[in-house]
């Protein structure tokens, strides 16, 4: 939109409810997974001039927290969480080379695996999506990983959040051995630990020494928010 | 409820062979052993058929003719229509619906109490029914509530009448009418009242009569007489055999059928050589036989005997090109217990699958049906839903082969995100209303909820919020009007 008339907009008093009313296509867009119009609605926020940063957390974020509270009630399937989640990121694309440095700041990093011995990734991967659309950075490392290569990049990486995830029970006792790894290293006090995957249970998560465990992704993403909000504190 | 039906004839117990000879062991027995008919009406009626009568011993023999013509004669089926027409459904062909359990006088509360049924029982069930997605029919409800007890039959079932109407618009099981010809005529006033007259009360059948023969080989005055009144009239008759294997049929599952046959078949013989031939009764060929069990001597219709006997009279109705009706969700359990659920869906599995047109007693309790449980009928809502879907099978196109996606999506990637997804889920996929799914620690969360509970909870929260389609205030009047005539006419003799 030119600015001449962006300004004129604004002498007759539209812009203003423009804004609000574009803040909330953006909350729709994601709540009604169109993807299709994400694109144009995040375009169409910034030409208004709402800061990126806005658009973002009064309104894209707004709808995923909706889709969230909705997943959790049973309205919403696994598959509109996910697709949700990537429509976000549609609307990421558009926003991100407008934000200031500062501004991309991500949540916390999160460095997550399929510990080896084993294959499966379909669990740790909606868990990677649902991260990334909450704002975290996430470094996903596959399948198949050895303790080696998680020590390693902890090491580099300095993330927040070590996630590691098993669907085998036969894999299950690796992430301990991860787990005592990092501790021989000296880097298990720099990082919180969260594990998951079917065959997994509190119980035994607290015996091999991990930080955390979710039966489900939302509830693991939910619980790294609560770190990193407790970090911040 | 789903007007349609969803389709069903899946399973077939009998062969083609198998059925013409139980067809013709039927015959046999219909003319050399013949039946009882306690109804000089109906023996007329037989007589001039071509039967040979003896009015003295109240028998008839009926010849193998008759019988086929009798059947030549019955209309492939009907249309049963609830007091909103557009609410009914087709019985016929393999078209299958499901219809809630009726008639008993307990109830299992809502507490888990099982006590007499009260009037608010009784509004409260068929309100239910009409608010259970997977429930196409109302059924009898409850009958002898403790506010009625000895009030006449006749008053109780014209109360019945206007108090289902008022709670539901799915067509119902309760509009029957067998208990003598008055009765019936009630019953066809009342159903006229609602429709506007006769014509279309025909065309929209909403109220049949309904014939239990007894067993072994008995029509009875009262049932018999109420059939030749709705054949006069040209509306629906059920014939619903209730032979017992073993005790009032014999013990073979053969002998059974052959038997339920004759039964059903004698019954029609009547009715389609008492109407005119302007309006032939459409017949429902009914099923509610089973086995007795002989060591608690009570009828076991949640038994494998009984679905099989259920499977193969459905089978014989389709022979015969008539509507079927049969016993499904029947369980000798007291309680909605894992017995309930084996029993239950077992016989609703194979109703179903045999392509039942009507699958009569989902929510009932108890060696003959003697209680109704809320819960139940909540859980068998449930389990209907299952069975739909398993009825519906697979639908094969270039587009549900997802040939397209499984290529985008290729090795290692997952279907969460794509489009087909959204697309198909709830197509495809049957999702419980309370049947639990969650993993043992969810469920832990959510107070490791019992099934039972989540069925009560449903159950109360649909009373609470479900309003039925208000039933028109000037019907209401009509209705009330001849119940008060009734009333006058049974309580005053």
């Amino acid at each position: 939109m030119e600015k001449k008339f962006q300004q004129k907009l604004v002498k007759a008093g539209i812009l203003v409810i423009k804004k609000k009313e574009i803040l909330n296509m953006l909350r729709e867009c994601i709540v009604n997974l169109n993807i299709e119009e994400i694109k144009q609605t995040c375009q169409d926020a910034l030409a208004v001039g709402i800061p990126p940063v806005k658009a973002i957390t009064e309104g894209m974020a707004e709808g995923m927290n909706i889709v969230g509270e909705r997943y959790e009630a049973g309205e919403y399937f696994l598959s509109e969480l996910i697709v949700a989640g990537e429509v976000m990121k549609e609307g990421m694309k558009v926003l991100e080379p407008h934000l200031k440095k500062a501004e991309i700041k991500k949540l916390g990093k999160v460095v997550l695996a399929t510990v080896k011995g084993d294959i499966h990734d379909i669990g740790k991967n909606i868990v990677a999506t649902l991260l990334d659309a909450a704002g975290f950075e996430v470094i996903d490392l596959g399948v198949d990983v050895s303790a080696e290569k998680f020590l390693e990049t902890v090491r580099t990486q300095n993330p927040d959040i070590l996630a590691m995830s098993a669907l085998v029970t036969t894999t299950m006792p690796e992430m301990e051995n991860v787990i005592k790894k990092l501790a021989k290293a000296g880097q298990r006090k720099k990082v919180k630990v969260i594990v998951g995957g079917a065959p997994l249970t509190e119980g035994y998560a607290e015996i091999i020494g991990a930080d955390g465990y979710s039966s489900d992704a939302l509830a693991g993403v939910n619980i790294c928010k609560k770190w990193i909000s407790q970090r911040i504190k | 409820m789903h007007a349609k039906g969803v389709r069903g004839g899946q399973l077939k117990v009998l062969s083609r062979n198998q059925i013409r000879d139980v067809h013709y062991a039927t015959l046999d027995v219909l003319q050399h052993t013949g039946v009882v008919v306690h109804s000089e009406e109906a023996l007329k009626v037989l007589d001039e058929a071509g039967a040979d009568i003896d009015y003295e011993k109240e028998r008839a023999w009926i010849p193998p003719h008759l019988v086929e013509e009798a059947i030549r004669k019955t209309p492939h089926g009907f249309r049963l229509c609830g007091r909103n027409p557009k609410k009914y459904c087709k019985l016929e062909g393999n078209r299958v619906y499901f219809c809630t359990a009726g008639g008993p006088p307990h109830v299992l509360d809502l507490n888990g109490k099982r006590r007499r049924a009260t009037i608010r029982d009784f509004e409260n069930l068929v309100k239910l029914t009409d608010a259970l997605e997977n429930i196409d029919m109302a059924g009898a409800g409850i009958h002898g509530m403790v506010e009625e007890i000895g009030l006449p039959e006749a008053v109780q079932h014209a109360r019945e009448f206007l108090r289902t109407l008022k709670n539901t618009d799915k067509p119902c099981g309760l509009l029957e009418a067998g208990r003598g010809k008055d009765q019936a005529i009630d019953s066809i006033k009342l159903a006229c009242a609602v429709m506007g007259d006769l014509k279309k009360l025909r065309r929209n059948p909403m109220t049949r009569c309904h014939v239990n023969p007894v067993s072994p080989l008995i029509l009875s005055k009262g049932l018999i007489e109420s059939a030749i009144v709705y054949a006069r009239h040209g509306l629906p008759i059920h014939f619903g055999s209730e032979v017992l294997g073993s005790a009032t049929g014999p013990t073979t599952l053969a002998g059974i059928l052959v038997q339920l046959n004759a039964e059903n078949l004698s019954g029609v013989v009547v009715a389609q050589f008492a109407a005119s031939p302007e309006h032939r009764p459409p017949i429902l060929y009914g099923c509610i036989s089973g086995i007795l069990d002989q060591r608690t001597v009570v009828p076991a219709l949640g038994s494998p005997e009984a679905g099989l006997i259920n499977a193969a009279s459905t089978q014989m109705a389709k022979y015969y090109g008539m509507a079927s009706r049969g016993s499904g969700g029947y369980t000798e359990s007291k309680i909605p217990d894992a017995q309930a659920g084996y029993e239950s869906m077992m016989t609703l599995m194979m109703t179903a699958l045999a392509g039942t047109n009507l699958i009569y007693a989902s929510g009932g309790l108890e060696p003959g049906v003697l209680s109704i449980s809320y819960e139940k009928y909540v859980l068998d809502n449930d389990m209907i839903g299952m069975i739909r879907r398993i009825m519906d099978g697979f639908r094969i196109t270039d587009e549900t082969l997802a040939v397209d996606i499984i290529d985008k999506v290729g090795p290692g990637g997952h279907y969460l995100a794509q489009k087909h997804t959204l697309k198909f889920i709830t197509k495809e996929h049957y999702l419980p209303t309370i049947f639990d799914r969650k993993n043992y620690e969810r469920w832990v969360q959510f107070n490791s909820e019992n099934i039972r509970k989540a069925a009560r909870d449903r159950a109360k929260k649909i009373l609470e919020e479900h309003q039925p389609e208000p039933l028109d205030k000037d019907v209401e009047k009509d209705l009330q009007k001849i119940i008060k005539q009734i009333e006058q006419r049974e309580i005053k003799s």
